[in-house]
């Protein structure tokens, strides 16, 4: 499901570096309060023990986020 | 330093916590006091941002933009500077008066010059760094000073109300959020700000690890409990001889003036016994069990482990902190109950509903011991079997009723994971003692003083009456015939509606219900082994009943409270319980008659 050539952030593996470039479905109000905007770094630093939520770096801060809402936010890869 | 450890440098033993009229949300309120006069201080609950997600963030909202606050002082963490500054901006973008304290002690190798952001800004910057309170002064310096800047009240405030429409809150975020970066890497030296790696630490390998994650959580949670089991005996047993002899005393000192034993009996035997009981049981077990519990809350554990029981939550219809509400009523229901506060949505109800369904420390005071009586080696088993038969219910609870409670919408399971850190031991410790126990503690003992006198005169009435013909022996009678359906008996259901108080009275009351003591004071001398003379399988049958069944009358109170007064829900937290204890119960018992059990 790639949209204008970005990968939904649920698919990202561990430990890469990306840039924000949409945030979409029902926590996207609440996530652009943690400062997860179009043009924001983030890093998938690690996984829940069963693979569910995802953490993430961003703006100094690690943030839960299940794979679910992961999938409405399009990334692009920061090699 | 965070808020509330500001708060308590401000405040010292000035404090005082309590709901915030006509919210469920409970707030600490005080004073500092100095030479130039005294300053009232809220401590209000922490919020990202003031779009609100949970009761608690609602009252933070109101009462930053109501305008109730002569000055705002919000708390900077370095660590995470641009979000900060984010809830800084909002709230000065609405002209609020605003001091920032920029706490200096979790910043690390972090940088920040706070005289430029001081500039950039325009308001005051201040560095926090000790619990001292002369470290203080420059703080209360600033606040007094915008405070007297203030625009006189009469000047007209603009109703914040009307600019949450229509402007599309990313656009908002955005451009809040790029002054804040552009602001932090203004007055960041290294750049430590959004870009710094974050740092994955062994303990987070293990916390996450799909083997490792659940049992270590496991082993940690038995650990917390079997310390506050073990570390809780001698204390209760010193509290409780205290009690004793204070009832002594008090029995002494009123037969010497007359009073009649109709007053002596009630006070002595009844109120203070059965309060005494509450204390010396509740007191220690709570202190500890919350102590060790915000050890790791603070440290950064319990946010790990609500991110590891996302998942699982999430099946059945709730999320990860509703883990965290349930490790709360492991300890007593009512902080369990609590807990909805920082939640939104179905979450929220689903915690409210299911908190009783977790043995307190109060039902495992008398589940430990029972087990211990009639189970000896396998009593370590059977606990953690009830723990385990407790669980199932939650999630049997979570997984039915989630598409019922209500349309709301399921919890988004957004969870923040602080950096470890070393919790601040004095903060800890004062305001766990203050807020989770003795706070609990003081109206749980209100509520139950009077069932307690009540409880004393069905044992002792009619008057003159043999103690097999007591009020209380002919309640158990008469309750005889349901509780068979059950597998139970009269005494045992009777038992039950005498821990209404408080659970932990359960023990006592047996000797009362089985017509062997009048009063809670006679039983307590009472060996456990002489009054019950059940078998390891009726006593199991017992124990799955109490595990689940009944919460205690203060626990059904707080429900009530924190569901804003629903009646409706608050029947059902308290029949939900029931049932899944009467079916557990009855599970257990067609069992054993199939397979002749005895």
């Amino acid at each position: 499901m790639a949209m204008g050539g970005g990968r939904q952030l649920s698919e990202v593996a561990i430990g890469s570096r990306a840039e924000v470039l949409h945030v979409g479905g029902p926590t996207a109000p609440r996530l652009f309060d943690f400062g997860l905007l179009p043009g924001t770094a983030v890093e998938v630093v690690l996984r829940a023990p069963l693979g569910d939520p995802i953490v993430l770096a961003v703006r100094g801060t690690q943030l839960g986020l299940r794979l679910q809402d992961a999938s409405r936010i399009l990334v692009r890869i920061v090699p | 330093m965070g808020k509330t450890t500001l708060f308590n440098a401000l405040t010292g033993l000035t404090q005082h916590v309590g709901n915030w009229p006509g919210k469920t949300v409970e707030v600490g309120r005080g004073w500092y006091r100095s030479p130039a006069g005294k300053l009232r201080v809220v401590d209000l609950p922490g919020t990202y941002s003031l779009f609100p997600s949970s009761p608690e963030e609602a009252l933070a909202r109101d009462f930053l933009l109501g305008g109730e606050a002569d000055v705002i002082v919000l708390v900077l963490e370095p660590r995470s500077l641009e979000r900060h500054l984010y809830l800084a901006l909002q709230v000065m973008e609405f002209r609020r008066p605003v001091v920032l304290a920029f706490n200096l002690i979790d910043a690390g190798d972090c940088r920040v010059d706070t005289a430029r952001l001081e500039a950039e800004l325009g308001v005051p910057i201040v560095a926090v760094s000790a619990a001292r309170r002369q470290s203080l002064a420059p703080l209360v310096q600033a606040i007094r000073r915008v405070g007297e800047d203030r625009p006189s009240p009469s000047a007209p405030t603009e109703p914040w109300q009307d600019r949450f429409g229509g402007i599309g809150r990313e656009e908002r975020a955005a451009s809040l959020y790029e002054r804040a970066r552009a602001l932090a890497a203004m007055c960041t030296a290294q750049g430590t700000t959004s870009s710094a790696r974050s740092s994955l630490t062994a303990l987070d390998r293990v916390l996450t690890h799909r083997w490792l994650a659940y049992p270590t959580f496991a082993g940690l949670l038995a650990g917390v409990l079997w310390l506050t089991m073990v570390g809780a005996v001698p204390l209760s047993d010193l509290l409780d001889s205290g009690f004793v002899q204070l009832a002594g005393s008090v029995e002494r000192f009123l037969s010497a003036h007359n009073v009649s034993p109709w007053v002596i009996g009630p006070l002595v035997d009844g109120l203070i016994a059965g309060v005494g009981t509450v204390v010396a049981v509740m007191l220690p077990t709570m202190s500890i069990f919350f102590l060790l519990l915000a050890l790791m809350e603070e440290s950064g554990l319990v946010p790990r482990l609500a991110l590891a029981a996302d998942r699982p939550m999430q099946r059945v219809g709730s999320q990860g902190r509703h883990c965290l509400a349930c490790l709360m009523s492991l300890g007593c229901n009512i902080p369990g109950v609590y807990a909805a506060r920082t939640m939104s949505g179905r979450s929220r109800l689903l915690v409210l509903i299911t908190a009783a369904l977790i043995p307190c420390n109060g039902r495992l005071g008398v589940i430990l011991p029972l087990s211990a009586l009639f189970f000896q080696r396998g009593a370590t088993g059977v606990v953690l079997g009830l723990l385990a038969l407790s669980a199932v219910a939650v999630m049997l609870t979570c997984a039915i009723l989630s598409r019922r409670v209500g349309r709301q919408a399921p919890g988004d399971g957004l969870l923040e994971l602080p950096p470890y850190r070393l919790p601040h031991l004095p903060t800890l410790i004062l305001r766990t003692l203050r807020h989770r126990v003795l706070h609990v503690l003081v109206r749980a003992a209100a509520v139950a003083a009077p069932m307690m006198l009540v409880i004393w005169f069905l044992g002792n009435l009619p008057a003159g009456a043999p103690l097999t013909e007591t009020y209380t022996v002919r309640l158990a009678a008469a309750l005889h015939p349901p509780a068979t359906i059950l597998g139970l008996d009269g005494q045992m259901l009777a038992t039950m509606l005498f821990s209404l108080p408080a659970k932990e009275v359960a023990l006592g009351a047996f000797a009362l219900t089985g017509g062997v003591a009048r009063s809670l004071g006679e039983a307590g001398a009472l060996p456990l082994a002489d009054v019950l003379a059940w078998t390891p399988y009726t006593a199991l049958k017992f124990l799955v009943f109490f595990t689940l069944s009944i919460p205690c009358a203060y626990t059904v109170l707080v429900i009530r409270k924190e569901s804003g007064g629903n009646l409706g829900l608050t029947a059902i937290a308290l029949a939900i319980p029931l049932i899944a204890g009467s079916a557990a119960t009855l599970l257990l018992h067609g069992t054993g008659l199939l397979l002749g059990w005895r």
